[in-house]
């Protein structure tokens, strides 16, 4: 702690330099955090998605017939089939968009862990209209139970040939992984009945519980099979499969989020390597007057050391931070209910950030130490 | 009266490209504890070379340099390090000062190397610039101060380990007359109240009065001036 003094005095020497050096670093390790946050994300995600779920959708795009429910629910293995509709719009403002699942009867079977109790989801089956909306959505539209709003859906017409659908807060519940940007849960019955009557009973995906999750991979092949010859031939995988990004998407986003954080990184370590060269270079005599006095080479380079890793350490706190602000504010420009995943910061990304940052300290000071080892003081002390 | 510094059979070269240049050849040089010693002589003489010698800074070719009883000669640099810390104090002609530190800051610099509580560094620290007469600009950088007080800054640093020895270069080649007078006052009054033995270069003969003993570098080897007060 004694030296701290001396280790501050030297960064604060030139306070712009030592300013923008500690808001580059922040800069890269805010991304570095999201980036990174975003793989915890992603792997929290598979992590707790299950293998007793599967979810079917048409394998050409478009809606499916409910009644593929009951054809879903009669193949071995299969407990129970789910339909549900999305509603996208807006309210009020096109901008304000929000997007409300409509679900029906089965949907708290088949999720029985989410933090909604048996009386809440009955409230929305008892009131057509009403509405599950999770704390985050109900702080962000200041919405109370009791409180009716309108959702402007353009491209989802009513029988009336109107697009708004009028909603009505029933209770204001927890919000949870991975809906993270909070949810809107309502009748899927009140929307069907609502709608065109060419778009009634139809549904854009099926949500599907197992009773034996050991052979959900040769489930989901019997239920491709059994539509196979159908109008609407089916896709089915596993919510792991589904959640599984990797394989999901076709290319190992991880991999993409690490490599653009390892590019911020390497950008720190120019940029931090570059700055304590200059500082070492214009105070070379100085560090000579340490050795002369007594400092060893140890010393001498570990107050080098403590001089890269201060901006870079403190940079990466303050970075972490801002990812955390940044990804706590992410979920209020994402509609609701789409699992659009977002960063999640916990302690991990915290500890790779100060590992990583520790790691680009020692290496951008690497070289500045190795001259200040090889001083020759008497030299440096003459200024040849 | 013991040696403080002995120089024995000493031989440096510096190798200037190819070329080998043979500073000093074969030097002897006893300096007993509690002397004040200049050393002059022309540029290139050889002057800076013995205080590096004798400060552990720089290792002979050959010979043998004794200070303080020990053979530095055989000594590892961090070894050095840990000596120079214990028994030398540093005064340089450009003050060498860390211009982001205050003159305390500045002078406590070789009491972080030892395990002494903050307190007790604070202590020693207002001693050391009560003794040079700047305990009210502690506070002061370097660059708010006059050339003379920076080296006094640069003289406290230098004694407050309480070393036996002051190796002092061209103390007093960076001011004037009347502030190096000061400053070579200074000196002598360390050397007489506080016994410490001190090494001086200087190009100055009037700063070398000041000396109890003048030594002059005459083609790598040492002679005696008579004292002016003599």
């Amino acid at each position: 702690m004694k030296y701290v003094p001396l280790v501050w005095a030297a960064i604060m020497r030139k306070p712009t330099r030592a300013v923008l050096t500690l808001l580059s670093v922040m800069i890269a390790f805010t991304l570095f955090g999201l980036t990174i946050g975003m793989n915890a994300t992603f792997t929290k995600l598979k992590a707790e998605a299950r293998d007793d779920r599967l979810f079917a959708f048409s394998r050409f795009g478009g809606t499916l017939s409910v009644g593929m429910e009951r054809q879903i629910e009669s193949i071995p293995g299969v407990a129970l089939a789910t339909s549900s509709n999305n509603l996208f719009g807006y309210i009020q403002d096109p901008k304000n968009r929000v997007f409300v699942q409509m679900n029906d009867e089965n949907t708290a079977k088949i999720y029985p862990e989410w933090p909604i109790t048996a009386q809440q989801w009955q409230m929305v089956r008892d009131n057509r209209r009403g509405v599950l909306v999770s704390r985050s959505q109900a702080d962000r539209w200041h919405l109370k139970v009791g409180d009716t709003f309108t959702v402007i859906a353009p491209v989802q017409k009513k029988a009336d040939g109107t697009t708004n659908w009028t909603l009505q807060v029933v209770a204001i519940t927890p919000d949870f992984f991975p809906l993270m940007a909070g949810y809107m849960f309502g009748n899927y019955d009140y929307m069907d009945k609502a709608r065109l009557l060419s778009d009634q009973g139809k549904t854009g995906v099926f949500r599907i519980k197992l009773s034996d999750p050991s052979r959900s991979a040769a489930i989901a092949e019997d239920i491709e099979n059994k539509f196979a010859n159908s109008s609407t031939p089916l896709q089915s995988l596993t919510e792991k499969a589904a959640y599984d990004v990797t394989s999901n998407t076709g290319m190992d986003i991880a991999a993409v989020d690490r490599e653009i954080a390892l590019a911020g990184m390497f950008m720190v370590l120019f940029l931090t390597a570059n700055g304590i060269a200059q500082a070492v270079r214009e105070r070379f005599a100085e560090f000579a007057t340490l050795k002369t006095i007594g400092f060893s080479d140890w010393g001498v380079i570990g107050l080098v050391f403590a001089e890269a890793a201060i901006p870079c350490l403190l940079g990466a706190g303050l970075g972490v931070g801002l990812a955390e602000v940044l990804a706590s504010i992410i979920p209020r420009f994402v509609p609701p209910g789409q699992g659009v995943p977002v960063p999640t910061m916990t302690m991990t990304v915290l500890a790779w950030a100060v590992a990583c940052a520790a790691l680009v300290a020692l290496a951008s000071s690497a070289l500045p130490a190795l001259r200040l080892k090889r001083m020759d003081i008497a030299t440096a002390l003459s200024g040849r | 009266m013991a040696s403080a510094v002995l120089l024995r059979q000493v031989v440096k070269n510096y190798r200037r490209g190819k070329e080998s240049v043979e500073v000093l050849h074969g030097l002897n040089l006893e300096i007993p504890e509690g002397e004040f010693v200049s050393l002059m002589g022309p540029s290139g003489s050889g002057k800076t070379t013995i205080l590096n010698l004798v400060g552990g800074l720089d290792h002979v070719d050959s010979g043998e340099v004794i200070v303080g009883g020990e053979h530095l000669e055989k000594l590892s640099g961090g070894q050095l390090a840990k000596w120079r810390s214990h028994h030398i104090g540093f005064v340089f002609q450009f003050y060498n000062l860390m211009p982001m530190l205050s003159a305390a800051g500045n002078v406590e610099l070789p009491l972080l190397l030892t395990n002494l509580t903050k307190a007790e560094r604070q202590r020693r620290v207002e001693v050391a610039l009560e003794i040079v007469g700047l305990k009210d600009r502690a506070k002061h950088k370097p660059g708010e101060m006059s050339g003379g007080q920076q080296q006094r800054v640069g003289i406290a640093r230098a004694i407050v380990a309480d070393p036996s020895i002051l190796l002092c270069d061209e103390p007093t080649g960076d001011l004037d007359r009347a502030t190096a007078d000061e400053i070579l006052g200074l000196l002598q009054q360390l050397n007489r109240q506080h016994k410490k033995t001190i090494v001086m270069v200087t190009h100055d003969p009037k700063a070398a009065d000041h000396a109890s003993r003048q030594l002059e570098m005459d083609k790598g080897s040492l002679v005696e001036r008579a004292l002016a007060s003599a």
